[in-house]
Formats: structure tokens, C-alpha cells, sequence
């Protein structure tokens, strides 16, 4: 089997049910959760991406930077 | 496509069906994109057809465009193409605490955000992924934005999209003091000349068959940035420049031979590249020599190639010719259209059959060529006729 370089995605339909899931959804729409990279509202340019870091999960804002720089803080910290 | 409609009327609907079938084997990537467009349809009426329309056009569009930029590369400089892995709301706690990053993804009439999202995420991941650990992290982030703009910039229909890319990064990280600004711009020229998957990720990537799975150190990170250095600089060369045609250091070392000057092959023969070659492997003990020429040179390349491939010291032959890069004319000044890059890769003296020293054959008696990149250096006569990048030759 050839190997396949995975990446996970969540339809965008599923964002609010999931914050609901997190505790984040009024923190969100009340423009007080931030982008873990550049620090702006997360309302602002919409959610990009998240991790876990530690025992937190965090956000990456929509912008390519940012959602580039979560992956790569993400493997810097040995997860490949 | 006048002559496409009576062919298909022939073929019927059974010979259609087999033309398709054949057409999806042969060209996987370019189906899910026919596919996702299906899917989308269906998509207006179910959401989970949606889902379906995104995966597929994200993941053909990227796989076609990375197979297309790595053709012929070697094994595990990219490792598989890319899969797009639904998730749940319900679901995502449990994998992003498993160690994933997880990307949110819009409907499939946002294609281009969906695209520049997963290459984002998939070129860090994909692109030598053993050997990245070893080289400079910033001079791979700029080798990740360079080939993530090489795979959005494969489609003209992701104008919009790297509008985004260019906004939300390059232009960001162009602006800013850090020292990306300036890899960014080094990786770049080494792409424009068709050696960023050619020559520096390939020897990257031998460079992490070697290492793996040693921890990182600091002196490789400067070796690998060195090493970057140089090829850029030689990526850069002005007519007159003098400049160093190898690179020498305690992992990597590979030397670079130009087969361009017609009025040296006119004179000499296609012997003096013969016996360089030689000479790098056997006397200088590289490891890689890559030998470059650009259109009408390609033939002399190739025969060049000929006369060294039973060569008894080269363990490897890798061949490329390519197209150079849509924006390379207009920014070198060039009319060239083509380019090949041709490695020989040095047999380890493990199991190197005859150990040939400096010697031992004519190639000794060749100069040195082997320079700083300073005008002011006065070389020896021989040296330069060696060496020096004229400025007579419309490739150089």
C-alpha cells in the first residue's frame, strides 16, 4: 500500500458545535478566543486550524502564516 | 474537438467506458478533480456529497501539482501523496489530544481557501520529512512556502489563492527584518533555476539517509544553510564573477559542472568536462556532481553522460531534463526554454571496485577550480580558463 501523507479536516458546518463541545463557543462569538500565533480575534478572520498543546487545546486563525506556523510548532514539538 | 465527437460516436457507449476507466488509471489526481465536481452536485442536496467534492478537489489538486514539480524524484522526498480525513465535532477532542493538527475546512465552493489550507499543512509534513530535522528550520520554511507557492502556482485558476498566500505571507515575511526574508529570496533564485528539488533537497535528503535517527546539532543546521549559501550564489553568478564550483563540508560535498561554453568545447573537445568529472570523483573524493546545461547544450550534456556511464567510481545516474520556471526569462534576461541536470552520485569506497588515487590517471594534471567569490583575486592563467563564468556565452 503506497503511503499517504494525512491531513485531518473538520467541515466548517461543525465549528460551533464543536466550540460548544470545548467550553469556547461564547468566548468566540464574543470575540475573546485568539489566534495562538498573531493574537487577533478568532471572529475576525474565522479558524484556521487547532491543536493540543499541553492540556489546551488551541486555534489558528484562517490566515496561511498562522495555520502554517501552528503546524510547524506542532512538529517542532515532536509530533510527525 | 470536431474531430472528438464522430471518435466518441464510434467508440459507442462500451469503448467511451473503457476510454474513461483508462483514462482514471493513468491519471488518478486529474479524476478526483473530475470527480469532486460530481460530488458537488449532489453536494447541494446532501452535505456529506460536499465533504466529498472538497476532499477530492483539494486532494487532486495538490497531489497533480506535487507530482508534477517532483517528478522523478527520488524515494522518500515526498512521502505519499496527500489524504484528506474527515473528522466530527464529536470526534475532534479525542484527535487532536491524540497529536493532530486539525484544519477547518469551508464548503466546496471555497476551493481556493480549502487548497492553500491543505498544501499549508501538507508540504511540512511531506517534503523530506526525515531529513527536515537536520536542515536549518528556517531555511526549510522557506524551502515550504517556496514549494507550497510552486503547488498553489501549478493551477491558473488559483490566482485568488495566491493572491491570499502572497498577502498573508510572502509579502509578510518580505517585509519583515527576520532572516526568513532573505532565505526566502535565496530559495526562490535556486527554484527559478530548477535546483531546489534537483540539487538541494536531494542532497538533503541524503544527507537525512545518513543521519536518521540522530538527534539535530547545531553544526549541521550551519552546514545545511552554508550549503544553501552556495548554491545560491551559484544560482546568482554574473558574467565575470569567479566563484566556487564545489562545495566541501564534513557531511555534504558536491561539485558542479557547467556545460555551456561552446568557444571551450570548440577548442578542447568535449574531453576537458570528461576528465573535470573525473577528477572530482576520483582525486577530489565528492560525493555528487551535477552536470548543468540549458538547451542547445543538452545533446553535449547527454553525450557527456554517455562517455561516464560505465564510469567504475559512479554508483548512481540521475537524469532530468526539464522546463525551466514560466518567470525564468523575464528575470534573468534569457531566451531559454529548457534545462537538464544530470547527477553522479559517487560510489562509497565500501564498495568501490578500484581505488584510484590523484595519480593514477590524467585527470591530475587538471587545475584547481576551486575559488572565493571575489573579482579582486588575481587566479592563476590556467585557472581561470577553468573556471571563470565568461561573459561570451549567451548562457552564462
Amino acid at each position: 500500500m503506497k503511503p499517504t501523507t494525512v491531513v485531518t479536516a473538520l467541515p466548517d458546518d461543525e465549528v460551533d458545535e464543536f466550540l460548544e463541545r470545548v467550553g469556547k463557543l461564547k468566548a468566540y462569538q464574543s470575540g475573546k478566543l485568539t489566534c495562538e500565533v498573531c493574537g487577533e480575534p478568532l471572529l475576525a478572520n474565522g479558524i484556521g486550524a487547532c491543536s493540543m498543546v499541553g492540556d489546551t487545546i488551541v486555534f489558528a486563525c484562517a490566515k496561511l502564516n498562522c495555520l502554517q506556523e501552528l503546524g510547524k510548532r506542532f512538529q517542532e514539538m515532536g509530533h510527525e | 474537438m470536431n474531430d472528438l465527437v464522430p471518435l466518441l460516436w464510434k467508440l459507442g457507449p462500451i469503448g467511451i467506458a473503457v476510454c474513461i476507466v483508462i483514462y482514471v488509471f493513468l491519471n488518478p489526481d486529474k479524476a478526483e478533480i473530475w470527480g469532486s465536481s460530481a460530488w458537488r452536485l449532489i453536494g447541494l442536496v446532501f452535505r456529506s456529497a460536499d465533504k466529498r467534492a472538497v476532499a477530492y478537489r483539494v486532494q487532486g489538486e495538490v497531489n497533480a501539482a506535487t507530482a508534477k514539480l517532483f517528478k522523478s524524484a527520488p524515494a522518500g522526498m515526498v512521502e505519499g501523496k496527500l489524504k484528506i480525513n474527515w473528522t466530527t465535532a464529536a470526534d475532534l477532542p479525542a484527535v487532536v489530544r491524540n497529536g493532530e493538527v486539525v484544519v477547518f475546512m469551508q464548503r466546496s465552493d471555497q476551493r481556493e481557501r480549502n487548497v492553500a489550507k491543505a498544501t499549508m499543512l501538507y508540504v511540512p509534513k511531506a517534503i523530506v520529512p526525515r531529513a527536515r530535522r537536520y536542515v536549518d528550520p528556517t531555511i526549510m520554511e522557506a524551502v515550504d512556502l517556496v514549494v507550497a507557492k510552486s503547488i498553489l502556482a501549478e493551477d491558473d485558476e488559483n490566482i485568488g489563492v495566491l493572491d491570499t498566500f502572497f498577502r498573508d505571507y510572502l509579502d509578510a515575511a518580505m517585509a519583515s527584518s527576520s532572516g526568513l526574508r532573505e532565505r526566502l529570496e535565496e530559495i526562490d533564485e535556486i527554484d527559478l533555476q530548477g535546483w531546489l528539488t534537483r540539487v538541494l533537497l536531494r542532497e538533503y535528503l541524503c544527507l537525512g539517509r545518513d543521519l536518521y535517527p540522530a538527534p539535530a546539532q547545531d553544526s549541521w543546521f550551519r552546514e545545511t544553510e552554508a550549503f544553501a549559501r552556495w548554491l545560491h550564489r551559484l544560482a546568482t553568478k554574473k558574467p565575470g564573477d569567479f566563484g566556487s564550483l564545489d562545495y566541501r563540508g564534513p557531511l555534504l560535498s558536491v561539485g558542479v559542472v557547467f556545460v555551456a561554453e561552446r568557444q571551450r568545447l570548440a577548442i578542447h573537445g568535449i574531453g576537458i568536462y570528461r576528465k573535470r568529472v573525473k577528477r572530482l570523483l576520483y582525486a577530489e573524493k565528492l560525493n555528487a556532481v551535477y552536470l548543468m546545461g540549458r538547451d542547445d547544450n543538452i545533446s553535449t550534456v547527454k553525450h557527456l553522460l554517455d562517455l561516464l556511464r560505465s564510469d567504475a567510481m559512479i554508483a548512481s545516474i540521475d537524469e532530468h531534463e526539464y522546463g525551466l520556471r514560466r518567470d525564468f526569462n523575464a528575470r534573468k534576461a534569457m531566451n531559454k526554454e529548457r534545462a537538464i541536470i544530470v547527477t553522479l552520485r559517487r560510489r562509497q569506497k565500501e564498495g568501490s571496485p578500484v581505488e584510484i588515487t590523484p595519480g593514477d590517471d590524467d585527470t591530475a594534471l587538471l587545475p584547481a577550480d576551486t575559488y572565493e567569490f571575489t573579482k579582486e583575486e588575481q587566479l592563476p592563467l590556467e585557472s581561470s580558463l577553468e573556471s571563470r563564468i565568461t561573459g561570451t556565452h549567451p548562457d552564462l
